[in-house]
């Protein structure tokens, strides 16, 4: 993996970006806090059960949090120096897909069914290349070739329901770059596609990343994905990072509990289709959060200090954890 | 797609053979013309004449295929309860109804798709009370009523409408309200949760994160596929307007089809109820089928059934 | 007429699969009391059926009874006619109690015949498949969107007048709903392992149908029922309008309006009462069965 020069100014940089949800039954955090910095063709992998606020970080940065219900109540969003929630809605729609784009979970409904591949790639094209019809079909068949679609002059005539599942997902993949964007958000991109498939993907991803530089935010709930992809990790757990470190140091040294255990619950790291971590206890409804860290009712090590919110503590450079356990006021012995 | 219109044709063809064959067994199997055209005073050779002489000693399937032939050529029979071919009666009053069914139906478009939209799209703003309560008082309150206290209100009282028959375009005005009111409140109800549902899918999402104006977003990518049930709905819709015309054109003793079979079948007139529903029904089949190959035409899913 | 529910065939729910029991019933019954209920509905509904079922003892008079003394009462006028009186001195608020009464029965039967014949076409076009259900939903989507009126007069017309052909007339045009929802709800169930499995081992067809996938369909079934009254009741109504079938003085809302049609500006409280009776019974009883559908089964929000 190449090394990410860190020196310069971050791409993107997220401060204590808080996200919440009004309903009925209670205001839910969906994410409380979560800070990190992006810089130009790093990967950044955040890892979480669903439910943890990964999705909803990524929603943030895009401006497109679901109305009327959510909402950012906190925080700071700096791309390229510019402050995201500051941003108008015309300034904001300039950013998406140019500046910053995202490939969804579910390449079965990403596409609209009723537009042809052609119709939906031109679309995006169009929108910062004038030029006549014929010139933006030959663009639009180069981008489907770029993500390996065989044939993809017919392709473009083609609708969403005539392909298969990961020929779909990479008319998304070919959708997000058309305007090389500076920053791409995968949300558990591969998760609905099988194996092969998967890895077909991640590997696609990879060489757009080498070709155009970008710099990508990975968020998935599988570890062997971050193993692979990522060049930093933040692990997410109800809406607040637990631990974040770069990959080597994270799986050398998992410090969190909650890390501990994804890591447990994944039998092998060389299969990288290890799904669905598996940890005792249920995740926590995010609208009714114990007081103190959230993972203290379903963690093995908890003692009463855990009833308090944990202080970052630094395990090494760059390498921080949530936990009262690196404090000297835990000594019990497990 | 011509192989789906094709389809969609011959389907067509046999559903209104059916209805023919329906209708004509239903009429002739179940009530004796002939009881109503004679009185107890003739004998039984003139009775018997007089089935001679329509046809009613034959077969009835043979009498079938002569009414089959018939009706092909135009010729419904002859109407003895106005004493002229139910055809030149057809021809007549036939375009009265569709006049007043197109008005309606018009009205249930523009006033119902639009309304739906902006109600999904503004939730809780002035338009979606307003479609609220339309749909609300629409689905509840009976046609005939309505038009009864439209009629009681704005003609009657304040003397702004005319109240019956038909005449200039004013004339249109309470009809064709009374008749698409329970459409409209359907359309707005289908619109907006077909819009909702339609804006909460993972493809419009996507269309945002591309960047597209919010007005492509919605106007293009999320309206091609609300429009398809709504599609659905206006075909079903079809059917509720010849409903509603039956009771429509009695409240506003408006000369139509409706009232034609409505007095037909009060007064038994057979050649004139097998003309009238039998140009009802067709309209109806005709209908749902331009629907469907519309329908074809907006979704591509359709195409390969 | 091109199929929604073929395409959400191969979506399997996760819930449990559900079997002819009491404990079942109980959910669906529990999932109904925890709700928050919808009293106002639930009031006008509950006053349709008292009035239904004891008019003779609610009514204040005779709702046939032909006074000349009293006639022309205007509602409020005189208050042993709280709801005024017609042009022969009938009691308005009495002929409307009976009018429950002839609403809630023809209604009530007709919805039920028609679930019943409805819920096998469809439980049978769903499960059977092939060209059994190509044949039966041809039927289904020709009758659905027949013009019910239509379809009313041709059945009077045929049959001639009188409450049971009434009910029939109606029976003929609200089974296809039912056949429709029933089948998109039985290809949902039909290939989920324990339909599966029971067919494995050989289970008839017809008690598959009626232990593994009918109870699976009750919750769908009671909704549409109730969504279905309303427009039932309306259906009832225009045609007790169009004077097909009830004989003219029978106490039916429908036809109380025709009544008032001709006394429009001397008595307008004679056409607008029962029609306000209607819409505020069928608003009711809609309120109550988008309520239902929401709470039993929200998923259906897309389908009825």
């Amino acid at each position: 993996m190449a090394k990410i020069d860190r020196s310069g100014e971050p791409l993107l940089s997220v401060q204590d970006l808080r996200t919440y949800f009004y309903t009925r039954s209670g205001v839910v955090k969906a994410v409380d806090g979560i800070s990190f910095d992006l810089h130009p063709g790093e990967t950044l992998g955040i890892v979480g059960e669903s439910g943890s606020g990964k999705s909803m970080t990524a929603w943030s940065i895009l401006g497109l949090v679901p109305q009327p219900a959510g909402k950012i109540v906190g925080g700071k969003i700096f791309f390229k120096g510019q402050d995201l929630l500051e941003a108008s809605p015309s300034e904001m729609r300039q950013i998406r897909g140019s500046g910053i784009s995202m490939v969804m979970q579910d390449p079965l409904t990403s596409l609209n069914p009723v537009f042809t591949i052609g119709s939906q790639v031109i679309e995006s094209l169009r929108m910062e290349n004038k030029g006549p019809a014929a010139k933006l079909r030959e663009m639009a068949a180069a981008l489907l070739a770029k993500v390996s679609i065989p044939s993809p002059e017919t392709r473009l005539h083609a609708y969403p329901h005539e392909m298969s599942g990961g020929m779909r997902q990479r008319v998304v993949g070919a959708i997000a770059i058309s305007r090389s964007p500076s920053v791409l958000i995968a949300d558990e991109p591969t998760t609905s596609l099988d194996a092969t498939v998967q890895l077909q993907y991640l590997k696609l991803l990879k060489e757009i990343q080498e070709t155009t530089g970008a710099a990508i935010i990975f968020i998935t709930h599988d570890l062997g994905i971050v193993a692979n992809m990522c060049d930093r990790v933040g692990v997410m757990y109800a809406g607040k990072f637990v631990e974040q470190a770069d990959v080597l140091p994270l799986f050398d040294n998992p410090s969190h509990p909650y890390t501990q255990a994804l890591m447990r619950s994944v039998p092998d790291l060389e299969v990288d289709v290890a799904h669905l971590p598996s940890i005792e206890g249920q995740p926590p409804s995010l609208d009714d959060l114990p007081p103190g860290c959230a993972f203290a009712p379903r963690c093995e090590h908890a003692f009463d200090k855990c009833d308090t919110y944990p202080d970052t503590f630094t395990i090494a450079e760059g390498h921080t954890s949530n936990c009262w356990r690196h404090s000297g006021d835990y000594s019990v012995a497990d | 797609m011509t192989r789906f219109i094709l389809i969609r044709l011959v389907q067509a063809f046999f559903t209104l053979l059916a209805l023919s064959a329906g209708v004509f067994f239903a009429v002739h199997l179940t009530g004796d013309v002939v009881s109503f055209l004679t009185s107890p005073q003739d004998t039984p050779q003139s009775v018997a004449l007089m089935r001679q002489s329509l046809g009613l000693d034959r077969p009835i399937y043979v009498q079938y295929w002569i009414f089959l032939q018939n009706v092909v050529q135009g010729d419904f029979g002859h109407s003895w309860t106005w004493g002229r071919p139910a055809s030149s009666l057809l021809l007549e009053r036939l375009p009265n109804t569709l006049k007043l069914a197109a008005s309606g139906f018009v009205l249930t478009l523009i006033l119902g798709i639009p309304l739906g939209i902006l109600s999904a799209v503004y939730r809780d703003s002035v338009f979606d009370r307003i479609a609220k309560f339309i749909s609300v008082l629409g689905m509840a309150a009976p046609q005939f009523w309505v038009g009864i206290m439209l009629l009681l209100f704005f003609g009657a009282y304040l003397g702004w409408l005319p109240t019956f028959g038909i005449g200039g375009p004013t004339h249109y005005i309470l009809p064709s309200f009374s008749l698409s009111l329970f459409l409209i409140a359907g359309m707005v109800r289908l619109t907006r949760s077909s819009m909702m549902e339609v804006l909460d899918s993972e493809y419009i999402k996507f269309a945002r994160v591309k960047g597209l104006h919010e007005r492509a977003v919605i106007w293009k990518h999320a309206l091609r596929n609300a429009i398809i049930p709504v599609l659905t709905f206006a075909g079903i819709s079809l059917g509720g307007l010849l409903n509603g015309s039956i009771v429509v054109e009695v409240v506003f003793a408006w000369p139509g089809l409706g009232r034609l079979m409505l007095t037909s079948v009060t007064q038994r007139d057979y050649a004139v109820l097998e003309a009238t529903v039998l140009t009802a029904g067709a309209m109806y089949i005709l209908m749902a089928m331009l629907v469907d190959i519309l329908y074809a035409y907006i979704d591509p899913r359709m195409r390969e059934e | 007429m091109a199929t929604f529910e073929e395409s959400g065939s191969e979506i399997v729910s996760d819930a449990e699969p559900k079997l002819l029991s009491i404990k079942n019933i109980a959910s669906t019954a529990g999932k109904i009391l925890r709700a928050r209920l919808p009293w106002a509905p639930i009031i006008i509904m509950a006053v349709v059926v008292i009035c239904a079922i004891f008019a003779p003892l609610l009514a204040p008079h005779d709702p046939t009874d032909i006074d000349i003394g009293v006639r022309k009462l205007a509602p409020g006028e005189n208050w042993s006619y709280p709801l005024g009186t017609d042009r022969l001195g009938r009691d308005m608020l009495s002929r409307l109690i009976y009018g429950a009464r002839t609403s809630a029965f023809i209604s009530l039967v007709a919805l039920g015949a028609g679930a019943v014949v409805g819920t096998t076409v469809g439980l049978v076009s769903g499960y059977a498949g092939k060209w059994t259900d190509t044949i039966l939903m041809r039927i289904t989507d020709a009758a659905m969107g027949f013009p019910t009126i239509l379809a009313a007069m041709i059945i009077v017309t045929i049959l001639g007048a009188g409450i049971a052909n009434i009910i029939l007339a109606i029976a003929v045009t609200v089974w296809a709903r039912f056949a429709r929802m029933i089948r998109g709800e039985v290809l949902q169930v039909r290939n989920r392992d324990f339909v599966l499995a029971a067919r494995i081992t050989g289970v008839s067809p017809v008690m598959i149908i009626w232990r593994h996938i009918f109870p699976n369909v009750i919750n769908t079934l009671l909704i549409i029922l109730t969504l279905l009254v309303g427009q039932t009741i309306l259906l009832e109504a225009s045609l007790s309008f169009l004077g097909l079938g009830l004989a003219p003085g029978a106490s039916a809302w429908g036809l109380m309006v025709a009544e008032g049609r001709d006394y429009l500006i001397s008595m307008w409280w004679l056409s607008l009462l029962p029609g306000l009776v209607i819409t505020m019974v069928v608003m009711a009883f809609n309120f109550f069965g988008d309520w239902l559908r929401d709470t039993l089964d929200p998923k259906l929000r897309r389908s009825i």
